[in-house]
């Protein structure tokens, strides 16, 4: 299994003008190529509109290409039969950045971490019985107990919530998992808990993660390799280690150098003063 | 925090559903005239279903007229009076109020059924679709209600049927636009984003989790409408088309007082208030479900 | 100079579980030239403490049990409401968290900016630099000139002409700004920033840390940052108060808390944070840390 991104560009038409001009349309994506190995954990960087959840909903084919090609074990995500794709997206899934909008608020635990298992009945065939028995293994596996199974989302905490995305993440048993942003809404000793339940997971569950992030410190806790994007063109990537040691794009060095550390001698201001 | 408990699965219990409905029902309370409406309708549909049971002259509503006793003024035989026939009005008003509420309900329902079908489909599907459903439903929405339900009367005569449908088809646009709305903004919600992630089909992305998600606005404005149907009922009674006598309704009731008045009020007054009662309620129950339920509108 | 003086303020909220106590008894004292950094997590109610300096908390379902909140010689909680309005747009700045939503996308920058300028300038018109007699128009024009001089020193360039867009003309950083330069206009003795960051790119978080540590430089005002990012608090606060379940379990200064911490949830909290420096597995977080031996 990897995951191959070749020459992607995304270009959003932009409002119409007129009755027959149209205004330049908006490029998220400018000939984005990266490869996410088996196993590994890859990390993309990026602020605000740099164009990494385009990029992971065009993973997830939510979003048409405007060139280049995706391809999934060698399988070109976006040109493959809808039946065939169905069967893919049991293979690939995501976790989402918000905990409070991702999970359907009128759905209890059971039916929000069963529904993969039920959309991919026709390839994991278990009956209901064993669908809820799954359920209450992923529940006990990601840190939940087997008693939240018939609560609703609205009783449960940021990290607890994230924790259920991941178990319906994690249902069809699929072998990448793409974390958007998965502990930016949490505190940090979530986030921390969190974190370690990914790590957990992969070495437990041999899987391969594609981790976006705006936040370097996690970047550099989770991942092995680590693409910086910046408005829609990836600036550098590599080895983790050696572009947050040694970067060579001045963008990279501007948000190593505008992460906040908690480290109270290492603040540019009191340097100043 | 990772200890292996046997795998053990609890009963699928009702509690946290419980507790979602007592939770809504204590923020219901806070608001003493929410409570009052939620009390007249209470009273309203009891006393509807049980009218024909209680009322002290039944034979009256059936047809049976006592010429002896025309026009009484209020009093313990008959509390609202008699009418010009000598019947009790106090038993005519409480079994129109069957005619009225049923209407009413009617009328309401169809429109929701009829509005979020059409909604739905429009604002999911989009594109060519949902252009050609929105017009069709600015198309009906020009009809005023009233004179297609007169217009209905003389093509297809009169009863209860034939206004329901009238009113109906001018009611379910106002729904259509609202569920479209609702739907549009819903589609892009992260957990539909998540289920279309999962490989979830478009059925089920629309009955499982954007329809549920879009019940509280739909049940708020048709508890709202319950009034507004009630008072067009009414206002069809009132002009001579709707239930044909001698079945009793609030419109009817009223429209015959009026050649009374004002010498013999109270054959206007007892009809009159059934009307304003329930208007009123439904419209303090609207209110109150939509604090609760749509928190957002709230003033 | 101490500018506030919190004590023993308890704060219960009413809800359809009951009356639940969220705040047991906070003590905290800023003085002018301090940069007190409150941390803490979700529900540890640093949000509501800053909103009770400026008494905006409805009560009920609020309601304080004991304590009181003196700011400049007032007691917030006992002041009247036509003094605490004098009190916010003058004297109390506050910044929120999302700079979206607390502009009107209705109305000009400027038209919001001399709204407030003219607001402050009415309760104290040195502010403006007039005299209590000037006519309308030399508040107007004095009230414009502010709203240009304050957009301009938040590092807005061609403030005179930008003054004439719309917030949605505006990128997050620069409506974060156009928020700062509105709490600023009155030339409060103390700003409250809630989260005034959390919504912001870092680099773009970098500008505005050090936009309020030149205004604190420069105006020598007090300041109460509530912020869930310790790294901010390392950056520009001189002191911090650590947060937990309604309570401040340490308070000090930056170097002391920070480098030094006392109480094991502060420790819980540093060694929860991922820094570029972080090796994996490092990570601890509260862990087997309870609530109940924190309370």
């Amino acid at each position: 299994m990897s995951l191959d991104i070749r020459n992607v560009t995304k270009v959003f038409p932009g409002p119409r003008r007129g009755f027959f001009a149209k205004s330049e349309g908006f490029t998220a994506l400018d000939d984005v190529s990266l490869t996410v190995k088996k196993g590994a954990s890859f990390g993309l960087v990026g602020e605000s509109g740099s164009g990494k959840t385009t990029l992971t909903r065009c993973i997830l084919r939510l979003e048409n290409l405007t060139s280049g090609s995706i391809l999934f074990d060698g399988a070109d995500i976006h040109r493959l039969p809808p039946q065939e794709m169905r069967r893919l997206r049991s293979r690939l899934q995501i976790v989402f950045q918000d905990p409070y909008a991702s999970l359907d608020p009128r759905m209890t635990i059971h039916d929000i971490v069963a529904e993969p298992l039920v959309i991919h009945s026709d390839s994991v065939n278990m009956t209901a019985r064993q669908r809820t028995e799954r359920v209450v293994e992923l529940l006990l596996q990601v840190g939940l107990r087997s008693e939240h199974l018939f609560r609703y989302p609205h009783e449960f905490s940021g990290g607890q919530r994230q924790r259920i995305g991941i178990a319906r993440a994690l249902a069809v048993g699929p072998e990448l998992l793409i974390l958007d942003e998965p502990t930016s809404a949490l505190d940090v000793s979530v986030q921390a808990e969190v974190l370690n339940l990914l790590h957990r997971l992969q070495t437990e569950l041999g899987l391969t993660y594609f981790f976006i992030s705006h936040d370097l410190g996690v970047i550099r806790y989770i991942c092995d390799e680590v693409a910086v994007i910046y408005r829609g063109k990836l600036v550098e990537q590599g080895q983790v280690a050696e572009i947050f040691d040694f970067p060579k794009s001045e963008y990279t060095r501007m948000l190593l150098d505008a992460m906040p550390d908690p480290d109270p001698d290492r603040s540019p201001f009191r340097r100043a003063g | 925090m990772t200890v292996q408990h046997p795998l053990t699965i609890p009963a699928r219990s009702q509690s946290a559903r419980m507790e979602n409905w007592s939770r809504a029902f204590y923020r219901f309370r806070q608001s003493w005239l929410s409570m009052i409406g939620l009390a007249i309708v209470i009273l309203l549909i009891v006393a509807a279903l049980l009218a024909p049971y209680i009322v002290p002259y039944p034979e009256h509503v059936g047809g049976v007229t006592n010429t002896a006793a025309r026009f009484q003024p209020p009093s313990a035989d008959a509390w609202f009076g008699t009418n010009e026939l000598g019947q009790d009005i106090f038993s005519l008003v409480l079994v129109g109020s069957q005619v009225s509420l049923f209407s009413g309900l009617a009328v309401v329902f169809i429109a929701v059924v009829v509005g979020t079908a059409i909604g739905a489909i429009a604002g999911y599907v989009g594109g060519w679709a949902d252009e050609t459903l929105m017009r069709v439903t600015d198309l009906f929405l020009t009809i005023p209600s009233l004179i297609l339900a007169m217009a209905v009367a003389a093509a297809l005569g009169t009863g209860v049927f034939n206004m329901i449908v009238a009113i109906s088809v001018t009611w379910w646009p106002a729904y259509a636009r609202l569920v479209r709305g609702e739907v549009i903004g819903k589609k892009e919600e992260q957990f539909v984003v998540a289920a279309r992630a999962l490989g979830a089909g478009p059925l089920r992305i629309l009955c499982r989790h954007i329809l549920p998600n879009i019940v509280s606005p739909v049940v708020v404005k048709a508890s709202l409408d319950m009034g507004f149907a009630i008072l067009t009922v009414a206002s069809l009674g009132f002009v001579g088309i709707g239930v044909k006598p001698p079945t009793p309704e609030w419109g009817t009731l009223l429209s015959t007082a009026r050649s009374y008045m004002p010498d013999y009020w109270w054959t206007a007054v007892a009809p009159g208030m059934a009307i304003f009662l329930a208007v009123f309620a439904f419209n303090l129950l609207g209110d109150g479900l939509r604090d609760i339920l749509d928190p957002k509108a709230r003033r | 100079m101490t500018l506030l003086k919190i004590s023993n303020l308890q704060l219960s909220m009413k809800s359809y579980e009951g009356e639940t106590p969220i705040l047991h008894g906070i003590d905290l004292t800023i003085k002018r030239g301090e940069v007190w950094g409150m941390v803490g997590e979700t529900g540890s109610g640093k949000s509501l403490t800053g909103l009770s300096i400026s008494r905006l908390i409805p009560t009920p379902p609020g309601r304080y049990l004991a304590g009181s909140i003196e700011f400049q010689g007032i007691d917030v909680l006992k002041a009247t409401d036509r003094e605490m309005r004098a009190l916010r747009g003058r004297h109390l700045g506050m910044i929120f968290q999302d700079p979206t939503t607390n502009l009107n996308p209705a109305f000009r920058i400027g038209t919001q900016l001399v709204d407030v300028a003219l607001h402050a300038g009415h309760a104290d018109p040195s502010v403006l630099g007039l005299s209590p007699g000037a006519s309308r128009r030399q508040f107007k024009d004095a009230a414009r000139q502010t709203a240009i001089d304050m957009l301009g020193k938040v590092g807005i360039p061609n403030a005179s002409e930008r003054i004439n867009d719309y917030p949605h003309q505006f990128s997050g950083g620069m409506r974060q700004r156009v928020l700062i330069a509105m709490a600023m206009i009155g030339k409060p003795d103390l700003l409250i920033a809630d989260e005034p960051t959390t919504a912001l790119d870092v680099s773009v978080q970098a500008q505005v840390l050090r936009l309020i540590h030149e205004l604190v430089a420069e105006r020598n005002i007090g300041v109460l940052l509530i912020t869930h990012n310790l790294g901010v608090v390392a950056q520009i606060c001189t002191h911090v108060a650590v947060m937990y379940c309604g309570r401040i379990l340490e308070a000090g200064a930056v170097h002391d808390v920070l480098k030094r911490p006392s109480h094991s949830y502060t420790r819980a909290l540093l060694d929860s944070v991922p820094t570029v420096h972080t090796k994996r597995g490092e990570l601890r977080g509260l862990g087997d840390l309870q609530p109940e031996a924190l309370a």
